[in-house]
């Protein structure tokens, strides 16, 4: 067999040049910050925070001349990075595929604009999905920018292709998407390291307002320009098919694209199939030269895509006679490619039908807040301060509020506060209309609830705008927030409060209280609650550090917990609160004491008080 | 070509978010890469670490792609023991399960209370790298070599509990 996109059997000690096992993500950021980038910018998103930490990492510890930076939000961060890259410097801005949609007005138009200095987008997709709202997929968001978008298999050649980006963008004056999975962003994989260069450019901007600031006509003129470019980059060898199995001469084909190709090379190493068969390998699946494409489905009589998550190969075909894939429904139309998928679909095209498929249906273990996290209990709080409420809610670890009924709905980044604005003007007219409460993160609030807020204000609608302030960004790795600083590598830059913000926003009241105290934080949020008969939009700031940080953690009081005789097994503290702690066995309650971190705020929660703390020294 | 060839090798592990499995991951990637193979492994992040499922693979060999096929794995090391049994079919037919359970109900190959030997060393959250240690008892792996690279991936504050645990799993599988 052809293994030449395999990996070979022995690394060897055939040169002296540093190897290390890094995570796709890493692997990206080495290829950034090696290729010079002086501007990296990004918003932190699962599978893609890991980029910009270690970036910021290796700019703080090899003491580089380069900004490191957390943006706001995604579009923010695209067009601060777009900004240095038309002066000829280089720059990457890096998120999750939901953040390319909030940065999606910036990317479309600098497509039409061009770049001066190589500008390289790291959009992750999370086929799955894993940790997303969306299985969307960005070659086809690249296809409908009109920006090239490179498709890598593993974390070694996410690294490659990072690397020959920047040359990329500047040879044709555009920005580039790298467009790595979940599976690649967090595989490990031996890499070479690649030497850092530093570039030495001088920013240089070329005023051009027929360009940088183009008006309706111009922009036309710019949009034949942006033609003209990818029809010259159809001719590049990214933009053809590339042999990787096989022989080409076969009758059955398939075209695949990043970690799917992968799978399909281990499967085909090892089950074999009955019927010799040629793989090729798209490494940039926009835009495609589609006569390449043509000459497959001429030289093969059956081609098969497999590619994820939308058929964007698939659909360049011109003709589509002999072509299968996701379109005709051999592919799965929603969902991961894993390997057994692979090969399940390989069988069925190939008519093999090996061996009977083994499958895990396992029950995946539901994610819960950490015990004794603070969300928990502003949730438990807000329960009984609204009761019978609606919680419009917003995306972060508080998320999970949901298995305690503390969230009803969860849309999009930002979406708590416009939602709660919405559920007011749908009931404000009935005869009773349910307490209503936002409640969103503070990184969150910072990414997209502010211009809510301001609007909820601005046009009458009436709510508690509750902000859970832990202090970090814990969901995607604890990343910091404006409030608490240390955005950039050189810890430049003010902070800016939550209280500063929101007051900003034009909200008068605005409560500040630890959740921890969870009848005192209940009466803050049912004051709050009461003002906004006049006020509109009332504030509650739920003040405490997550408790995944260990500082943190080791300042607060710790309880050793106990269940008293007098429990009754009533189950309130599992299924009202839901601290992953606590469980009913035999109609008794039981505290886990390797997982308790000793917060005693479930004592707050038992109705008969059977569950006692005891400060620890 | 990983048919048979008895340096390829396919790990499975499982457990909960908070156990610690990507720190016996990257240790065991680690080795392998030490060893001077190839290696290629996946890693779950995001929100199933709040307490979820937990699942990494490692292959070693020449591997393209990060993931195990079910029913592919050589060795399946189980940090919880349900989730380990939901996830036996990963493991192929004469495959080697590794896993952490305070009553053997004769479902693994080796098993190990990583948990009751936790408490004993006052290390609640250790149970990965007791778990670990049996694995490098069970895979014939050098004890001098995995000791040195636990010392190097774990944090600086965990490294002697970790290496106290390391060695406690070593010990802990009665041949
Ligand atoms: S990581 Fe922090 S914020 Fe997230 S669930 Fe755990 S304690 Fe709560
Ligand atoms: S004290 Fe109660 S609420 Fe806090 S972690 Fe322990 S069991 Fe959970």
């Amino acid at each position: 067999m052809n293994t030449h996109t395999r990996a070979p059997s022995s690394t060897g000690k055939q040169d002296d040049k540093a190897r290390e096992i890094l995570l796709g993500n890493e692997a990206i950021a080495h290829g950034i910050i090696a290729s010079g980038a002086n501007v990296v910018a990004s918003y932190p998103g699962t599978p893609a925070s890991e980029v910009c930490t270690t970036a910021m990492n290796l700019a703080s510890q090899k003491n580089l001349a380069v900004h490191v930076e957390w943006s706001i939000n995604e579009k923010t961060a695209v067009e601060v990075a777009f900004t240095n890259s038309i002066t000829g410097r280089r720059s990457a801005a890096i998120m999750k595929q939901v953040g390319l949609n909030v940065a999606s007005d910036p990317v479309i138009s600098a497509a039409y604009m061009g770049v001066t200095g190589g500008l390289v987008l790291v959009v992750a997709d999370d086929p799955g999905p894993h940790s997303s709202q969306t299985e969307q997929d960005t070659r086809l968001f690249a296809m409908h920018a009109k920006v090239p978008v490179l498709d890598p298999m593993s974390p070694r050649e996410a690294l490659e292709m990072t690397m020959q980006a920047f040359a990329f963008s500047e040879r044709y004056r555009t920005p580039v998407i790298l467009r790595p999975t979940t599976r690649v962003c967090h595989a490990r994989q031996l890499v070479e390291l690649p030497d850092i260069k530093p570039l030495d450019r001088r920013p240089d901007f070329r005023k051009d307002p027929s360009r940088w600031a183009a008006t309706p006509g111009p922009r036309l003129v710019l949009h034949r320009e942006l033609n003209a470019k990818l029809r010259e980059i159809e001719q590049h060898p990214w933009a053809r098919p590339r042999l990787v199995h096989g022989s080409g001469g076969t009758e059955l084909a398939v075209v695949s694209s990043g970690v799917a190709c992968a799978y399909l090379l281990d499967v085909i190493a090892e089950l074999g199939t009955r019927q010799d068969i040629s793989i090729y390998k798209i490494d940039m699946p926009f835009p495609l030269d589609r006569r390449a494409l043509s000459s497959l489905t001429e030289k093969h009589p059956r081609v098969l895509v497999v590619e994820e998550t939308e058929p964007v190969i698939e659909m360049q075909f011109i003709n589509r006679e002999r072509v299968s894939g996701r379109m005709d429904g051999t592919v799965p139309d929603a969902g991961e490619l894993t390997p057994e998928v692979v090969a399940f679909v390989l069988e069925e095209f190939t008519g093999t039908r090996a061996q009977k498929r083994t499958t895990v249906s396992a029950q995946q273990r539901r994610p819960s807040l950490c015990a004794g996290c603070s969300h928990r209990a502003a949730f438990y709080a807000i329960k009984r301060a609204l009761p019978g409420g609606i919680y419009a809610s917003d995306i972060g670890c508080y998320t999970l509020g949901l298995n305690l009924g503390g969230v009803d709905t969860c849309l999009c980044m930002g979406a708590a506060v416009s939602q709660a604005a919405g559920f007011f003007h749908a009931f404000k007219d009935s005869p009773t209309p349910p307490p209503i409460a936002a409640i969103i993160g503070d990184s969150t609030f910072f990414h997209a609830g502010i211009p809510p807020t301001i609007n909820a204000l601005v046009t009458g609608a009436r709510f508690v705008l509750v902000v859970l302030d832990n202090a970090t960004t814990a969901m995607t790795g604890h990343q910091p927030t404006p409030a608490t600083g240390g955005m950039t590598n050189d810890f430049s830059g003010r902070t800016l409060s939550l209280e500063e913000a929101i007051a900003g926003c034009g909200v008068r009241t605005i409560r500040v209280h630890d959740p921890y105290d969870m009848s005192g934080f209940t009466d803050a949020v049912r004051e709050a609650y009461a003002r906004t008969e006049t006020e509109g939009v009332t504030a509650v700031i739920a003040r405490h550090p997550c408790i995944k940080d260990r500082r943190a953690l080791q300042a607060q009081t710790r309880y050793a917990m106990r269940i008293t005789e007098e429990c009754t097994g009533c189950g309130v503290c599992v299924r009202e609160f839901e601290c992953p702690a606590i469980s009913v066995v035999d109609r008794r309650a039981r505290i886990d004491t390797s997982l308790c971190i000793g917060c005693g705020v479930c004592v707050q929660v038992c109705p008969v008080e059977a569950i006692a703390a005891k400060e620890e020294s | 070509m990983s048919q048979g060839a008895c340096s390829d090798r396919q790990i499975f592990m499982v457990g909960l978010g908070g156990q610690g499995i990507l720190l016996l991951a990257r240790a065991l990637a680690e080795w392998a890469a030490a060893t001077g193979r190839e290696v290629i492994s996946s890693e779950t992040h995001g929100m199933a670490m709040r307490g979820g499922t937990v699942t990494a693979s490692l292959k070693i060999g020449r591997y393209a792609g990060p993931l195990i096929p079910p029913g592919a794995a050589d060795v399946l090391i189980g940090l919880d023991e349900h989730e380990a049994l939901s996830h036996l079919p990963m493991l192929r037919k004469d495959g080697v399960s590794i896993v952490n359970t305070a009553v053997d109900t004769g479902n693994f190959s080796h098993v190990v209370d990583a948990a009751g030997i936790a408490r004993s060393l006052g290390a609640p959250g250790a149970v990965n790298m007791i778990v670990l240690g049996c694995t490098a008892q069970v895979l014939g792996i050098d004890r001098a070599e995995i000791e040195k690279i636990v010392k190097r991936v774990s944090p600086a504050k965990a490294k002697k509990a970790n290496l106290k645990a390391l060695q406690a799993g070593f010990d802990a599988l009665v041949p």
